[in-house]
């Protein structure tokens, strides 16, 4: 393993060789230390800083920050919103996005085409998709009021009214994102093997049983993954709500981050908002790892 | 009818393709010139465009060039930041004028809303002067003062040196909109817009129903039972939808209309008092109102909601910014051109309050090119250039644009003369502190707006002094924190 050049600067190399591993993942390593490492240290030193519109330089003031929060009804109970959001949110896109692709998932004529239309949800930005919505639920010219009062229904005010306003954004949010959850239990169903179906049918299997004791077992891997994934953008909700309800009616429909971003970016109290998002990371990181060691979902196929 | 309607779903989702493709994202708070009134006013800029090519006309400068120094800064450059629209399209179109006149190289920057604030906010608080002059909402002028962050500009104003005092004539800019650029008694920028609200009412359905023009709050009340009709249009809408810059902008009319006042004593005593009973009074009779005559989904309407409304013929009357009326007499967009009638806003026993609204154009304290930035917001808040702009959107915010002929010709087609007239009045009776600038006004105000959004969207009006103790609380406990009251 001797190089030449080793004559002219033998220590110097030998460190080299003895460090490559190092060496390799320098780059990679100062790059997340750069993105990821400074970033949350400076979150963290942020928190515990007040810096507002009233004092503009960060002050540090330790633990302030948190005590204020711990006392802020309002935080509660958009963390509480957020946790309800969560588990409405993906149970409604996973068992949608099931039962489609379970429907679609067979030969038929032009199935390919519906399968494209059902994507198209998708593929729309979100903010685009809120301005539709918002327009799709005016109760003066919105469409779905205008066919409900043609079968004699007055509809309600929808995102104006406290009652409705949080079903009417989950709504969106099911139709938005139920094609994601269809195109990974599309291509999981696509995956299993055909065997196991000739074997279950042999056996005289009903096509229930084979639905419940023999693909959702087999996709097991697929729907937890596809949960992990949804519910981790499900925590981080804000386009819709800012777009289509501002929080409103009142704070019927203010998530987490919504409220963050409310702190720090129309209060200008970063402080207080460093302190939450550092929260919600906990919160969340701990909830991620409790679901994965729980349900032994594979994150790393290694 | 229902056909109707769902033709205008139809243009609604039009226009709100429309609004995406301008990339606007969000609804422009406090109803300053909006994307909307942007498209409008292009037409009206075409035509004063003409007389601006007369090019003689714009060297009135030039003639005070004897006594006043214009070419003292050539070469430097000056960086502006500025609300997104046509009103800094315009101001753009009129940059190679100020080169000429001053050599000084002027680059405008602009923003949604939103993203201003943020841009603004970054480079002051940086130090890094990237910017030398921005526009800003009145409401924000504290913060950034408190900060350190703006420039005091009466210095500049008042110095020979670097104001053309004669021709710049101060005194000619609207005392309101003035009193709104200042903070602890100390100028910190000019307006460049002035703004307040009027009455909007729909003259063909007053006529029809024989009602009058309301005058105080029992009357519109009146009026509001009489002409609403719940299976076409209704009586009246205002914005509902929660904000410090919106609810509250409209709601602040009648809070303090009915005698209500946010604090025993602004500045002095800053103890909060949005749970009296007039603050009560003030919730119960605003979402009463819309509750009982408004569309059903008014809760959650901005302000662009409201001017869709009035185009599309949803309500009948709404109290709001000004500038709306360039826009609803647009017949290209607005099936209700023509049909509007323009009044003072009702008062009750503490008053009529017309809001006011300004932006006003700020320097940067930490720019090294101040006297520069100054020489350019002098020359775009300058009688001659504010008339300019004002004909494009009808909100100047100086009495000689006001007083002009030409202003008042181009606005006669609104409400025939009659928004002039009404503008004037209440630009005269609206005071400054119509909601009060302080550092912390958009968490108040965004608190109290939550409280009466929650109020307009539940069934009845019981539930007012309940949120407003709430929105009391949580204002104490922020102005507790902040250090304002002990």
């Amino acid at each position: 393993m001797k190089k030449p050049s080793d004559n002219t600067a033998p220590g110097r190399s030998g460190w080299a060789e003895r460090h490559y591993l190092a060496l390799f993942l320098a780059p990679s390593l100062i790059l997340l230390l750069a993105f990821a490492g400074y970033i949350t240290i400076s979150l963290i030193y942020l928190s515990l800083c007040s810096w507002n519109v009233s004092s503009p330089a960060p002050v540090f003031t330790g633990m302030g920050n948190y005590v204020s929060i711990v006392r802020d009804m309002s935080f509660w109970k958009s963390l509480g919103r957020t946790c309800i959001y969560l588990i409405a949110t993906v149970t409604g896109e996973v068992v949608t996005g099931f039962i489609t692709a379970w429907l679609f998932n067979r030969k038929l004529r032009g199935i390919r085409i519906l399968r494209t239309l059902i994507l198209i949800p998708m593929a729309i930005t979100p903010v685009v998709a809120g301005m539709f919505w918002k327009v799709m639920y005016n109760t003066s010219y919105g469409p779905i009021n205008y066919f409900l009062s043609l079968a004699g229904i007055k509809g309600p005010a929808w995102i104006a009214s406290g009652r409705t306003a949080f079903l009417s954004v989950l709504v969106v949010n099911i139709w938005q994102w139920m094609p994601f959850s269809f195109l990974t239990i599309t291509a999981g169903l696509a995956s299993l093997p055909t065997d196991v179906y000739e074997a279950a049918r042999i056996d005289g299997a009903s096509s229930m049983q084979i639905l419940f004791r023999v693909t959702i077992p087999m996709l097991k891997q697929v729907l937890l993954t596809l949960v992990l994934l949804r519910s981790i953008e499900a925590l981080k909700a804000y386009d819709l709500v800012y777009i289509m309800t501002s929080g409103g009616p009142g704070e019927a429909t203010q998530l987490l981050p919504f409220y963050i971003y409310t702190k720090g970016f129309t209060w200008f109290d970063f402080g207080a908002a460093a302190a939450m998002s550092l929260i919600l990371l906990v919160i969340a990181n701990n909830l991620f790892k409790l679901f994965i060691n729980k349900t032994g979902v594979k994150v790393f196929y290694e | 009818m229902k056909e109707k309607r769902f033709l205008s779903c139809g243009f609604a989702l039009l226009m709100g393709v429309i609004a995406i493709a301008g990339c606007s994202g969000q609804p422009a708070k406090d109803a300053p010139a909006s994307d909307t009134a942007a498209q409008t006013t292009a037409q009206a800029e075409g035509q004063s465009s003409a007389p601006g090519d007369s090019g003689a006309e714009s060297e009135g400068p030039a003639v005070s060039v004897d006594s006043f120094d214009w070419k003292q800064f050539e070469g430097e450059e000056v960086v502006l930041a500025t609300y997104l629209g046509t009103e800094a399209d315009y101001l753009e179109s009129l940059l190679p004028e100020f080169y000429d006149l001053t050599g000084i190289q002027v680059t405008i920057q602009q923003y949604p809303e939103e993203q201003l604030y943020q841009q603004i906010q970054l480079d002051t608080s940086s130090h890094t002067g990237n910017i030398d002059c921005f526009t800003m909402d009145m409401m924000r002028i504290a913060e950034f003062a408190k900060a350190g962050y703006l420039a005091k500009v009466e210095e500049y104003l008042n110095n020979p040196a670097l104001t053309d005092m004669e021709w710049y004539d101060k005194e000619d800019i609207l005392a309101g909109p003035m009193g709104a650029a200042k903070y602890d008694g100390e100028l910190f920028g000019i307006p460049s817009t002035g703004e307040t609200s009027i009455m909007f009412y729909r003259k063909d359905i007053f006529e029809e129903k024989g009602v009058e023009v309301p005058k105080t709050f029992e009357e519109l009340w009146d009026v509001c039972e009489r002409i609403d009709d719940p299976n076409g249009t209704r009586a009246i809408g205002l914005r509902g939808l929660r904000g410090s810059g919106m609810n509250i902008y409209t709601w602040t009319q009648f809070f303090r209309g009915f005698g209500g006042d946010f604090f025993v004593d602004f500045p002095k005593d800053m103890t909060p008092t949005v749970n009296t009973l007039e603050a009560v009074e003030a919730v119960q009779y605003y979402a009463g109102l819309l509750q009982q005559f408004g569309p059903s989904d008014v809760a959650g309407y901005t302000n662009l909601d409201i001017q869709n409304a009035q185009m599309s013929g949803a309500i009948a009357i709404t109290m709001d910014a000004n500038v709306f009326a360039t826009i609803i007499e647009d017949e290209n967009t607005s099936s209700t051109a023509g049909k509007w009638g323009y009044a003072m806003v009702p008062g009750g026993k503490g008053g009529q309050w017309p809001s006011i609204y300004s932006h006003i154009m700020c320097i940067n304290n930490y720019t090294d090119a101040k006297e520069a930035a100054w020489l350019f917001i002098e020359w775009a808040t300058s009688p001659e250039i504010t008339q300019k702009r004002g004909l494009a959107t009808g909100v100047p915010a100086r009495r000689s644009t006001w007083e002009s002929q030409e202003f008042i010709d181009q606005m006669q087609y609104v409400g025939n003369g009659a928004y002039i007239d009404v503008c004037v009045e209440a630009l005269e009776k609206a005071d400054a502190g119509y909601r009060p600038v302080f550092e912390n006004w958009n968490e108040m105000g965004d608190y109290l707006g939550i409280a009466l959004q929650d109020v307009i969207s539940s069934e009845n009006t019981e539930g007012a002094q309940k949120a407003l103790d709430g929105a009391q609380d949580q204002i104490l406990g922020m102005l507790k924190d902040k250090g304002y009251i002990n």
